[in-house]
């Protein structure tokens, strides 16, 4: 109370500024006390000396500490900072002490930090006065401390994003839902040779090709939805009228209640991507070639002399025979490795075309049932079909797929001496089953066979050779028909392979 | 032997590729004839006929697929028929478009070559 008593005095001065409560008894000042107490900025008053003898909750929140009355001068901060952080402010050069000295009212125009003892720093702006009695002599001063530090840290963290956004190498541009940039960064201006200024306000189509515009209404058709557009390869047009490839990936921008009113949209420059995709394929595509004539000579050659030795019946040595028989086996796996290498490369950059006619299906599969026991002296092929009609799909592919799984049947499970083929139609589509009774696929490398290059680590697999890109092309040839191939296998005990084709794909 | 005596013109400009053919046909009974270039082609033909050509897409000088159209568009030559061979990864397409009867990938079975080969002078 007696601290009370302290307030009220100060209070009723007639030239106080900040306190100027009008006369009143004891029940008014309990009021002005509670009045104070639950304001939620921190406030505090201290006495001419600067010693504090008011503060409240708020106060006590930011200093992190409650001061202790008599003792306390200035402020109850534990120490104060600069804007920098570093510089410490002494608590006797603090704005309230400045306000006592100075006898007039201080204000700053940047937050100071007050660190806690816990070591947690918070931003705030003092506003400190000073207090006069009836003739006019400082009697104390009030100082209301507004804490800054959530709108500071948000400040900071836009700052941050701002400097993300400009230093990124990406475009990041912004639009609304009807395609009207409103935000453009600097990676934007180099890619597209336009300055922020020509084009926030502008219509995106300003970068679409003519005979692109149609994107924009599927891009935005699928933002509307709350769909994001993901690494959208495409061409876009720069300033100077010269056509880029670009990456983009654009996602929905929703207001507070969650309503979409734009996209963001991330630009990525791929042109050398492409350059160098080209320069790859361009390499297989020559390298293949190279490599396929000399393989052209030696397969010849022997394929030749076998024939020759074989119609005229010389008696070649055994051994001589089985030297050109491995020959001939080898130069076929070269040549097969070969087109793989193409093949995969064909894939990668979309340029696999498919050329479909209607055939059917079960005698595909007979053709390469037979070729498959040319190579396995070991296995029983053995092929069943309930499907006597046609399928609309690139012949020359689906036999490469059927081959490939045929093979692979028979390269992995060189203890068995069977290979089951069914082919049998499923409502609108068309399955084949090949069942081999192998050394089988770990669970965890059953979804990762179909990837480019993967190969199963393991010391049994190593002695098989191969790319792995055998399932990769087969995988991809059958999506690109609109189907997919799956896996069931047990380790030690066997695999099925199950190719489903749509009947007209 | 069959169809002996035929005349089989190859044109490759590999000149093992070229004689591997010539060895492989004329042990088969055909007259084999290789040349590495197709510029003189015509001359040739008109010369000395012949029953089937086997061409490669890439040659030095005219390529193969022009010497295919050439032929096919002349009306002296347009019967004969043409097996194109290549190594080339886009080559079917381009073979087929340029009218040859028969596309073989290099590197060919030796079977599957002679095999169309048959084929062919039957029609």
């Amino acid at each position: 109370m007696e601290k009370l008593g302290e307030v009220y005095k100060l209070s009723s001065s007639e030239r106080s500024t900040d306190l100027s409560f009008p006369r009143g008894g004891e029940g008014l000042s309990v009021r002005f006390e509670d009045l104070i107490k639950k304001l939620p900025a921190a406030f505090y008053a201290t006495d001419k000396d600067g010693y504090i003898i008011l503060y409240n909750d708020a106060a006590v929140q930011l200093w992190g500490r409650e001061p202790e009355i008599g003792k306390d001068r200035w402020c109850g901060s534990f120490k104060i900072f600069q804007l920098d952080g570093i510089t410490e402010v002494p608590l006797d050069e603090c704005p309230m002490a400045l306000t006592l000295k100075k006898k007039e009212s201080v204000r700053v125009d940047q937050p100071y930090i007050v660190e806690c003892p816990d070591g947690s720093r918070k931003y705030f702006i003092p506003y400190p006065d000073p207090i006069f009695d009836l003739y006019g002599n400082v009697t104390g001063a009030t100082n209301m401390l507004m804490d800054v530090t959530e709108s500071r840290l948000a400040e900071n963290q836009k700052a941050r994003l701002a400097a993300i956004i400009d230093s990124s190498s990406d475009a990041i541009i912004s639009k609304t839902l009807n395609s009207v940039i409103t935000s453009w960064n600097q990676a934007a201006e180099k890619m597209f040779g336009y300055t922020e200024e020509e084009m926030i306000g502008q219509s995106i189509f300003k970068l679409i090709p003519p005979d692109r515009t149609e994107e924009e209404s599927q891009i935005l058709e699928k933002i509307k939805k709350g769909k994001l557009v993901d690494h959208y390869e495409t061409k876009r047009l720069r300033k100077d009228g010269k056509l880029i490839d670009i990456s983009l990936t654009i996602s929905p921008i929703k207001d507070s209640d969650g309503n979409i009113t734009g996209a963001s949209k991330i630009a990525r420059d791929i042109t050398r991507t492409k350059i160098l995709e080209r320069h790859k394929d361009d390499f297989i595509k020559m390298a293949s070639h190279e490599l396929k004539t000399p393989v052209t000579s030696i397969n010849g050659y022997v394929q030749l002399l076998l024939h020759i030795c074989d119609e005229r019946e010389y008696k070649l040595p055994d051994a001589v025979k089985k030297c050109l028989h491995t020959i001939e086996r080898q130069v076929s796996k070269l040549t097969a490795l070969i087109t793989e290498l193409l093949d995969a490369s064909k894939m990668e950059s979309d340029k696999l075309e498919l050329r479909k006619t209607q055939f059917k299906l079960e005698e595909l599969i007979e053709e390469c049932v037979a070729e498959a026991r040319q190579i396995t002296l070991k296995h029983a092929i053995i092929f069943r079909s309930d499907y006597p009609g046609k399928i609309t799909a690139d012949k020359l592919r689906i036999g490469q797929v059927i081959t490939n799984l045929l093979s692979n049947a028979i390269k992995y499970s060189p203890a068995s001496d069977k290979v089951a083929v069914f082919l049998k139609k499923e409502g609108e589509y068309l399955q084949i089953e090949i069942t081999d009774f192998g050394i089988g696929i770990d669970i965890n490398d059953q979804s990762k066979i179909f990837e480019r290059f993967y190969r199963v680590n393991g010391r049994e697999e190593h002695t098989y050779p191969g790319f792995g890109i055998g399932l990769f092309i087969s995988n991809e040839i059958i999506r690109r028909h609109g189907g997919t191939v799956e896996v069931k296998s047990e380790k030690n005990k066997g695999s099925v392979f199950t190719v489903t084709l749509p009947l007209t794909s | 032997m069959n169809s002996p005596g035929k005349r089989i013109l190859v044109v490759d400009d590999d000149p093992d590729i070229g004689a591997m053919l010539k060895m492989m046909l004329e042990f088969k009974g055909y007259r084999a004839l290789v040349i590495e270039r197709g510029e003189k082609i015509n001359i040739l033909i008109n010369k000395d006929p012949v029953d089937l050509i086997i061409l490669d897409m890439l040659l030095s000088g005219v390529n193969g697929t022009d010497i295919c159209s050439n032929l096919k568009k002349d009306s002296t030559t347009s019967n004969i028929p043409v097996i194109m061979i290549s190594a080339h990864p886009n080559a079917r397409e381009l073979c087929e478009a340029a009218g040859a009867d028969s596309f073989i990938a290099k590197p060919f079975d030796m079977h599957d070559m002679l095999s169309r080969i048959t084929e062919l002078l039957k029609n």
